[in-house]
């Protein structure tokens, strides 16, 4: 069993991502106001700067378990533990994206998507040994026998995480077992 | 996809900005302003100019302040609606708003003409390379491609007169002009509409043909594509499927380009089709020197651009969101 959590450094860059957008589309939206076309455009993209700050804000709170059987998220708050687990012998869906931080897409982000019966949860790479979590999910999608895209394929490969393909063909994103 | 938009919400900030000083200084560039210009009018009608008044205009568009002072203000004004266009009197919102939805229409149309158009014949010639029908309508492509644009419009102006005796300028009749919108106008506009549609979209028409083209014969000859037919899949569903989609790309890329595209109003061709766009209106406001209105409109354009390109960036990484295998996920 290991527990993951975000990384502070990349929750705190977040966080003043965030903070700074806000700031400057809030002062954008006070000087505007809400009629003209400014002020409704700084306005949604101050809504956007929340939501972000807001999320930042959840991951931060966010743990991760990795066991055999599953991976279990759960929120440390202090107002009790509330989780949500996703049973590998469940897995329905894998897909790995990838953001890029440049047009070159030299840099980036990861972006996992699962879901199973009853649960979806959506990690990225700045979680804490994200590769390892990749690896369980990526030998539960093979013990599954799921249909993994093939963006998802060349992302694995980026990660130097190679799955064996059976038919070499186009496949789509998880869905039915193949 | 969250931290994504946020990321590039946060790049485009400076970037506005960046653009708003280049903006200023070109605008700014030629010698003299609008009051110099006015001056030279008057005096070149044998008018004398009205001193105290140019000074009072002078001080009310802030034209005495040092460079970066006007700039400041330039860029307050934008922020807060109150920037007032020097030719008119007006605020700029409602000079640009007047002409802003006839260049909508105008563009709009031309870009629906443009797909419905360029898709079809971009796909039979992919899949029909090197067929006469391939070889007829890339001629025509590459005619449509050399034409320019203002071109094209003199010579349909040309041969309506001559054939049709008819004039075919402006984009509605002239009971319409000035008055507010009726069902009779609306339909007006749409009988006018077709020719500038033509005019402006075929060259665009013309390079997607090809781009298309281009894109889906790259597909075609990939490796799953001839798994795909080898395994009998029927060819018109291996076709949209795969490598259709994945040619669509550069179309998605295409979106950022498109935004400002659509309130551009192709200054030259409304100005010979004597079109009520937007090109129009910033054509004549490089002209006079109206700094307000020519630098506004710049400013809203390249908005624009900068939508287009975080929502064709978005489009993209949904669609195609896959890591070049060179580079690394960084953390």
């Amino acid at each position: 069993m290991s527990l993951h959590r975000y990384e502070r450094r990349a929750l705190y860059g977040d966080f003043a991502r965030a903070g700074i957008g806000l700031a400057i589309c809030l002062g954008a939206v006070a000087v505007a106001g809400f009629g003209g076309f400014t002020g409704w455009l700084f306005g949604v993209c101050a809504a956007i700067f929340l939501l972000f700050g807001l999320r930042t804000l959840l991951r931060s709170v966010t743990n991760y378990e990795l066991t055999d059987t599953g991976l279990t998220r759960f929120y440390a708050t202090g107002f009790g533990r509330s989780e949500r687990v996703l049973a590998w012998q469940e897995l329905k869906r894998l897909r790995l994206r990838f953001f890029p931080a440049k047009r070159d897409r030299s840099q980036g982000w990861m972006e996992m998507s699962l879901a199973g019966k009853g649960a979806r949860m959506r990690l990225d790479s700045t979680l804490g040994d994200f590769d390892s979590i990749v690896r369980a999910a990526v030998g539960a999608a093979t013990r599954r026998r799921l249909a993994l895209s093939e963006s998802t394929l060349s992302n694995l490969a980026a990660l130097g995480i190679a799955v064996a393909r059976e038919d070499g063909g186009n496949r789509t994103d998880g869905g039915s077992p193949a | 996809m969250l931290r994504y938009i946020a990321q590039r919400l946060l790049v485009m900030i400076p970037t506005l900005i960046a653009i708003s000083f280049v903006i200023f200084v070109v605008v700014k560039l030629p010698p003299g302003d609008f009051l110099s210009i006015r001056i030279e009018e008057l005096r070149a009608g044998g008018e004398s100019a009205d001193l105290e008044e140019i000074a009072r205009l002078r001080r009310e568009y802030r034209l005495d302040l040092p460079f970066f002072e006007q700039y400041f203000w330039f860029l307050w004004d934008l922020v807060t609606d109150q920037l007032l266009s020097m030719e008119y009197g007006r605020p700029v919102s409602e000079i640009v708003g007047d002409r802003l939805w006839l260049s909508i229409i105008v563009s709009f149309a031309t870009v629906i003409f443009t797909y419905i158009v360029a898709f079809p014949i971009g796909v039979y010639s992919a899949t029909n390379q090197y067929s006469w029908g391939d070889h007829g309508l890339t001629f025509l492509g590459f005619l449509g491609l050399a034409t320019p644009n203002f071109l094209l419009a003199l010579v349909l102006v040309y041969f309506a007169n001559v054939w049709f005796g008819t004039e075919i300028g402006g984009l509605m009749d002239e009971q319409y002009i000035g008055k507010p919108w009726s069902w009779g106008k609306f339909v007006s506009i749409l009988e006018h509409l077709w020719i500038p549609v033509i005019v402006i979209g075929t060259s665009g028409t013309a390079g997607m043909i090809r781009r298309l083209r281009a894109n889906l014969l790259d597909e075609l000859q990939k490796q799953y594509v001839v798994t795909g037919r080898a395994k009998g899949l029927p060819p018109f569903r291996l076709l949209m499927k795969y490598p259709l989609r994945m040619s669509l790309n550069p179309f998605i890329s295409d979106i950022g380009e498109l935004l400002p595209h659509i309130i551009s109003g192709a200054v030259i061709v409304s100005v010979v089709l004597n079109l009520p766009t937007t090109g129009k209106m910033l054509y004549e406001a490089l002209l006079s020197l109206d700094m307000n209105l020519a630098g506004a409109f710049l400013m809203g354009l390249s908005v624009l651009t900068v939508l287009g390109m975080l929502v064709s960036d978005l489009a993209l990484a949904w669609l195609d969101p896959r890591i070049r295998l060179e580079g690394k996920a960084v953390k």
